[in-house]
């Protein structure tokens, strides 16, 4: 018999899910509904004419490609640099550790908007890079380090990090210092000991925070404006342009499907391809 | 006994705190108007300037909102929220409102009653409350001679250093013309054919390589100019006046600098088109629109302001005679018409 009542009784731990799924539905899964309707309509009814105008105007593929360029590059060095920092970050102990967490959190608290500001201080012609370099001798004239595809990259890579250092730090705390203490009594070197052992354990926080980062590099929209040159707009910079500027919504809303198509693309295919048997046994 | 009357006062607290929630300003006092703009030290401007006095006068208060937009005018008018009263908006963003039907008719009678403004300033649709322009600004501490025109911001030779111009083909064409030997007079004629426009943007290409930055916010050049960024960049003019004001060694070269509108619009649907065609009535007094000129340097075409201001301030001004007749205007119905299909090749040919 499965009246509902007992099937309350079993399952109405589910019950408490209804609040988050109501959440989601009503203001992601119903304003995206709205956003892929807008993509496929105009004055006249159904069209696939926004999608064709995107797929065959090498601007739009252009700058998809670009978008996709430096999300993955700034991906790349997240990844690096943020699991580097976790691991020492994860060494450290008590005062020290919380020390390190917090100036890694405090710059993520701050609005990306001052952050990149700062960043065209420190890359300026006159600013404080510049300055010191000229100063101590190292150039004779001021390098021009700002507008450009570096100075977008570097600014993202600072802004980012601390995702991929966050997750990396959460996962490293929980890998269980005996197993790396058992390879390294069974004989294997410090390298041997982490590189079969502890990194294997850790590439889950790589991964999520890597994919983390990738998503929201997608979507990146300040950074590119104010610290790229011409060639380094980006998908988002063209959707707002789209919208605001043109008024011209439906290609705004086909560029904003196409990057969720692509970003889900990526994601999935980043698992999968990462997938590995020490991943497959943890979970 | 203490206990339950301490709680029944909190109750009526939060009841009160509840009530005061439901009931906003707008339904409490006479009236409030909201009014979408650009923010900024503008806005800080008409804060003092217009809307304090207009408030004291009428007891309508003033809402300021930023920024406006087309995209978010256009989710209000299609929801039927009214949830602005008004809104500013530049040349091309008027004629496609107008056109798409976003805005109310402005009832002259009440907006200006004594018919004191000039055509320019009175639109069916709009109501022109400020005027600035897009310069030519330069360190004056790069050059041991002054540059003059466009034919030198193009001249990096003789002129080096970098340069800046706004991400836009809006008034970058224009220029470009001028540069290439177009007198000001006739630029929208030759832009109006396809070998104008060819010859605009093979201009363009000639500079790009000296082009540091196309700007996007109106702080980018002033920050550019004052880090050595770049050299010459255009800007709007109330920007390098603050610059000069802080005695940063920059200047703005009026020739064939160019003339843009600011609109004020009546949003369609708002419940209080008459005390908005007051608002503006409001802006005709010309000791507030001199207030006004003195924090920022975006006149109105009010009369007789000239009489409330130092000649030092009207130097400076956009609408200053000498300045005006080096100057030219937009040409708001060009842009309107070309502006998406133009746009498209400004982003093709800057990724080139």
């Amino acid at each position: 018999m499965h009246d509902i009542s007992s099937l309350i009784r079993r399952n109405g731990y589910v019950l408490l899910l209804l609040p988050a799924v109501a959440l989601v539905v009503t203001l992601f899964v119903i304003p995206l509904g709205g956003i892929v309707h807008t993509s496929f309509a105009d004055s006249a009814g159904w069209t696939t004419s926004h999608f064709r105008k995107v797929f065959t105007t090498p601007i739009y593929l252009r700058i998809i490609w670009n978008t996709i360029e430096v999300a993955l590059l700034v991906t790349f060095f997240c990844a690096i640099i943020g699991y580097a920092a976790a691991y020492v970050i994860n060494e450290l102990s008590g005062t020290r550790k919380n020390v390190a967490m917090l100036l890694v959190i405090l710059p993520f608290w701050t609005s990306i908007l001052i952050r990149t500001f700062s960043w065209s201080v420190l890359l300026g012609q006159e600013g404080l890079i510049n300055t010191l370099l000229v100063q101590i001798g190292i150039i004779d004239q001021p390098m021009r380090m700002l507008y450009n595809r570096t100075a977008v990259t570097i600014a993202m890579v600072q802004i980012l990090s601390p995702i991929v250092i966050l997750t990396c730090v959460a996962n490293m705390s929980k890998i269980d210092d005996t197993l790396i203490r058992a390879a390294r009594l069974f004989g294997a070197s410090p390298w041997n000991a982490f590189r079969t052992v502890f990194f294997p354990l850790s590439l889950s926080g790589l991964i999520n925070g890597s994919i983390l980062v990738f998503i929201l590099c997608m979507g990146f929209f300040i950074t590119p404006a104010l610290l790229g040159g011409p060639r380094d707009l980006l998908i988002a910079n063209m959707i707002e342009q789209q919208i605001d500027q043109m008024l011209n919504w439906g290609l705004g809303a086909a560029l904003a499907v196409i990057v969720l198509l692509i970003t889900l693309a990526a994601v999935i295919i980043l698992q999968l391809s990462t997938r590995n048997k020490y991943l497959d046994e943890q979970r | 006994m203490i206990k339950s009357l301490s709680l029944r006062r909190a109750s009526m607290a939060i009841a009160l705190l509840a009530s005061a929630a439901f009931f906003t300003p707008s339904e409490l006092s006479a009236k409030s108007l909201v009014i979408a703009g650009s923010g900024g030290i503008a806005q800080d401007a008409i804060d003092k300037a217009y809307d304090e006095p207009f408030t004291k006068d009428t007891g309508i208060t003033i809402e300021a909102v930023e920024p406006w937009g087309l995209a978010k005018l256009r989710a209000i008018v299609e929801s039927g929220r009214a949830e602005w009263d008004a809104t500013e908006l530049d040349g091309p963003a008027l004629i496609l409102a107008t056109k798409a039907g976003y805005l109310e008719p402005i009832d002259w009678s009440v907006a200006d009653p004594k018919n004191i403004l000039p055509a320019v300033a009175k639109r069916p649709f709009a109501f022109v409350p400020s005027v600035y322009s897009t310069v030519m600004a330069y360190r004056t501490d790069k050059f041991p001679k002054a540059p003059s025109s466009w034919v030198d911001f193009w001249d990096v030779a003789k002129f080096p250093g970098g340069r800046a111009l706004q991400n836009t083909p809006q008034l970058n064409l224009e220029f470009a013309l001028i540069a290439d030997g177009v007198p000001k007079a006739d630029v929208y004629k030759v832009l109006a054919t396809p070998e104008g426009i060819d010859r605009a943007f093979a201009k363009l290409t000639k500079l790009k390589p000296s082009i540091v930055k196309w700007w996007s916010a109106g702080a980018e050049p002033p920050q550019m100019l004052s880090s050595g960024e770049v050299a010459m960049s255009t800007a709007w003019n109330g920007r390098i006046t603050n610059m000069k004001k802080e005695g940063r060694p920059v200047a703005i070269i009026w020739n064939g600098s160019a003339m843009n509108l600011t609109y004020f619009s009546i949003v369609k649907g708002t419940k209080s088109k008459r005390e908005v065609e007051q608002y503006f009535a409001s802006y005709l007094s010309p000791a507030r629109a001199a207030a006004y000129a003195k924090l920022v340097p975006y006149p109105g075409f009010v009369p007789d302001i000239e009489k409330h201001l130092d000649a030092s301030i009207l130097v400076d001004l956009p609408t200053a005679p000498a300045n005006v007749a080096q100057q030219f205007e937009m040409n708001d119905d060009f842009w309107a018409a070309h502006l998406p299909a133009l746009t498209e090749r400004w982003n093709g040919w800057l990724l080139e």
